[in-house]
């Protein structure tokens, strides 16, 4: 087993505009903070425990307890970055569980066998792959996705079928992100009621 | 979970500002006792 050695955590804060009324400020200072680099750890414990005997409650996580919601519950999405690629992405527009550390782990479980677009995750690869928790508002609807920077701002698109995600650093541009259909889009559970507008400027 | 195909015509698309937390890089440990930090970047 490849030994691992957590040197440096990096967070990458992406959005266009920050307001006093804006939902991921708190989200913005969180991940700043040990609780979510024991997030990401709780994440890999439990798709560890995925292929272990072990009960739900004995994932090899850090001790510490985590703090909940660092605010309102938003979208969750969980990535598994294998170098520059997207391994398996999923997520959701609303919070699949009632605690943040629920969700997460339900996602990471979902990383390993639910994104349809790639075959399942092996356990040997979670050596190399990178997990990445990335968590967004309810979005400003847009008339014209070109108006989304992709290296900047995250795009869901939606329709009656269903929802997809496109995270900062997927695409390179909307254009091929939108060609590619969701081949590099986060895979999303089934749209929720969302609010037609959006304050964001 | 939904996958679909974004060029229909009743699609709709939302902006979305994203903060994302990623796990620090894997590799074998280093000589020294580097231990976990958090830093940030702000691009």
């Amino acid at each position: 087993m490849i030994g691992v050695a957590a040197a440096t955590l990096l967070v990458t804060l992406a959005a266009s505009s920050r307001s006093a009324s804006d939902p991921l400020d708190a989200y913005r200072r969180f991940v700043a903070t040990p609780a979510a680099t024991r997030l990401l750890a709780v994440a890999r414990a439990e798709m560890e425990r995925y292929w272990s005997d072990a009960p739900a409650d004995s994932a090899a996580a850090p001790p510490d307890s985590i703090a909940d919601w660092p605010a309102a519950p938003v979208a969750v999405y969980l990535t598994l970055r294998d170098g520059a690629t997207t391994r398996a992405c999923v997520g959701s527009p609303a919070p699949v569980r009632a605690s943040l550390e629920a969700t997460v782990k339900a996602l990471a479980v979902e990383a390993l066998r639910a994104d349809r677009r790639h075959p399942v995750v092996r356990r040997e690869e979670l050596e190399r792959v990178r997990v990445v928790i990335a968590f967004t508002d309810e979005g400003v609807l847009l008339a014209d996705p070109m108006l989304v920077d992709p290296g900047r701002d995250g795009l869901l698109v939606g329709s009656p079928r269903g929802h997809v995600a496109f995270l900062p650093g997927e695409a390179r541009t909307v254009r091929w992100a939108l060609s590619r259909r969701s081949a590099w889009a986060c895979s999303t559970r089934a749209p929720t009621t969302r609010p037609t507008g959006g304050s964001r400027s | 979970m939904g996958v679909l195909d974004p060029r229909t015509n009743d699609a709709t698309y939302r902006r979305l500002a994203v903060v994302t937390v990623t796990e620090a890089e894997r590799r074998a440990p280093p000589d020294d006792d580097e231990d976990e930090e958090t830093s940030e970047s702000h691009p």
